[in-house]
């Protein structure tokens, strides 16, 4: 099929089951809310060396917080609880609780609790105190410019990773057009990140490598320096291939984002075609196939 | 019309209401109800000599004309809400776990004593030792909200171990003496000596500049978003008019702070709004 000229492979992104968390930071102003939340999300763009992936999902009006302060929603993604448990906590100890003015809270309303303050709480060296208001724990650990409020838990709750776009263009300059065009987008669907750097991924990597060390290594189908050899997986004309990763919370989130995505980037002028990764079924239970997700209704 | 005890005549002495609770009374007839036995002293009089029973037996009780001697008022409830039109003596809603009791009037001694979880809403004044713990016992109220509009009388909070209570008006001596945790908030002036030996835990002050034991220090309030929290959740819940006034007072509070009591634990705060 095609859309706006751009033909959409009949094929399918595989999606993988992780674990992820939100948390809420506040901090005096918005620009220090980003800092925080900036230094919380990096380095996390994907669990194969990152630990986590992880961004800021949006920016948040002081009227949204718990505290009336502006803020930032941080989404948190990993293979496993115990992983996602120590990158919370490592995360948010030097990123949230180092930074001048914060304040840390729950940002999902239920789920598994892990552990927040009740593992940050000991920074306070016995200073730090538990307060009960409105039925939730938070603690209160003085800092020299105050004291760092930090909820006691926040909930994990059973996710999706993995979901991409796989943007084909006769172009680097228009291949890049579309997948901003398609983060944008996708931004804009609640419950989802694109965990790379301006949610864009130019490194798409397959399974495995020459070198026994390596778990994964550069997808050679999709590299147009190699394109031409047997293996190739690109045409005459089509010079440049960007990947947007998503994660999402549910499964409809991934949907939408995804949908959101290809229909922006298919806007952009220089797009050839659109394709997905994916490991032929067998290694992840979420598959979003392309012509399926086209057929949702466009996220508000 | 909820389950409803009218007053006959007044009591001649102390009696304990304990146990007449909507929960325990909602399997029951008028007719049995009426020959509930109550405690007075060695004797145990029947519940219909000093009340007309009337209405459906159910989760709502209301008592009509209380008197002040009548003991135990929702002592021990569990759930269910139980109006008194009048005022009520000691130990009312204590041990008190959930439901919601309400006192048009006023309260006697150790009201919320032991409480668990719930709400006590008095609209008049409640006496000493308010949400305190019984002298042999080591921590006071332990959940759940008081709410006073009126005046507490001296200790109230003793030992509070969690929970929040919130005056209104005015609070008497060693208000938040030992003070264990959980939050008491006061919108009326302080006796003397108020969070002596108070271990963790936070006093907030709408009032009068409180006068501090010298097992205080002053330090920096920054409790932004403690506060913040701590006012959006009461805007939620029942507040004593004189607090919910303060609400919409200003657009944060601010306020000065003290760190105590340095002679004990030395985590509690008072918290002075301006």
């Amino acid at each position: 099929m095609k859309l706006n000229g751009v033909f959409i492979e009949d094929t399918f992104a595989e999606a993988f089951a992780m674990k992820a968390a939100r948390v809420v930071v506040t901090a005096r102003d918005a620009t220090w809310a980003r800092h925080a939340g900036l230094a919380a999300t990096g380095f996390a763009t994907s669990v194969i060396a990152c630990g986590c992936e992880a961004a800021i999902e949006r920016e948040l009006d002081a009227g949204e917080t718990p505290d009336g302060r502006p803020g930032v929603a941080l989404l948190f993604f990993a293979v496993s609880t115990k992983e996602l448990t120590k990158q919370l906590e490592r995360r948010v100890g030097q990123c949230v609780l180092t930074c001048p003015g914060t304040a840390a809270f729950a940002g999902l309303a239920e789920g598994e609790p892990l552990p927040l303050g009740k593992a940050l709480r000991y920074f306070g060296d016995g200073f730090q105190i538990a307060k009960l208001v409105g039925g939730r724990r938070y603690w209160r650990i003085p800092v020299m410019d105050g004291e760092f409020l930090c909820e006691e838990t926040t909930p994990m709750t059973k996710a999706v990773g993995g979901g991409n776009l796989i943007l084909v263009a006769e172009s680097a300059a228009a291949a890049l057009e579309a997948a901003t065009r398609a983060v944008a987008a996708l931004r804009r669907v609640p419950g989802v990140i694109a965990p790379f750097p301006g949610g864009v991924v130019r490194s798409g990597s397959k399974v495995g490598s020459k070198y026994k060390a390596l778990p994964a290594s550069t997808n050679d189908a999709w590299c147009p320096t190699l394109r031409g050899r047997p293996a190739s997986a690109l045409a005459a004309g089509e010079d440049c291939v960007l990947e947007v990763v998503i994660d999402g919370l549910d499964e409809a989130a991934v949907a939408d984002a995804m949908a959101a995505g290809l229909r922006a980037a298919c806007e952009a002028a220089g797009l050839r075609r659109v394709t997905a990764g994916n490991y032929g079924g067998k290694l992840g239970q979420f598959h979003f196939r392309l012509h399926e997700i086209l057929r949702r209704p466009p996220c508000p | 019309m909820p389950l409803t005890l009218t007053l006959r005549q007044p009591p001649p002495g102390r009696i304990s209401l304990a146990g007449i609770l909507p929960q325990r009374l909602a399997g029951l007839s008028l007719a049995e109800i009426e020959r509930l036995p109550l405690r007075w002293g060695g004797q145990t009089p029947a519940l219909g000599e000093f009340f007309r029973v009337s209405g459906a037996p159910g989760s709502r009780l209301a008592f009509e004309g209380m008197d002040a001697r009548f003991a135990d008022v929702a002592r021990g409830m569990a759930a269910g809400e139980c109006d008194i039109e009048g005022d009520a003596g000691d130990f009312v809603a204590a041990e008190l776990s959930g439901g919601r009791v309400t006192v048009r009037g006023s309260v006697g001694r150790l009201a919320a004593s032991g409480m668990r979880g719930g709400l006590l809403h008095v609209r008049g004044d409640a006496g000493e030792r308010l949400g305190a713990a019984l002298p042999w016992l080591a921590a006071g109220m332990q959940g759940g909200r008081v709410v006073v509009e009126g005046r507490a009388g001296a200790r109230c909070g003793e030992r509070l171990r969690r929970g929040e209570i919130l005056v209104g008006g005015d609070a008497g001596d060693f208000c938040g003496a030992l003070l264990v945790a959980g939050t008491l908030a006061v919108g009326g002036r302080l006796g003397a000596h108020a969070g002596y030996a108070m271990r963790r835990g936070s006093l907030l002050l709408f009032g009068a500049e409180p006068a501090p034991a010298p097992g205080f220090v002053e330090t920096a309030c920054a409790a932004e978003s403690f506060l913040a929290l701590l006012r959006a959740s009461w805007r939620k819940e029942t507040l004593p008019a004189a607090l919910a006034a303060r609400l919409d007072a200003a657009t944060a509070w601010r306020g000065r702070r003290w760190l105590g009591d340095l002679a004990s634990d030395g985590r509690g705060e008072i918290i002075r709004l301006l």
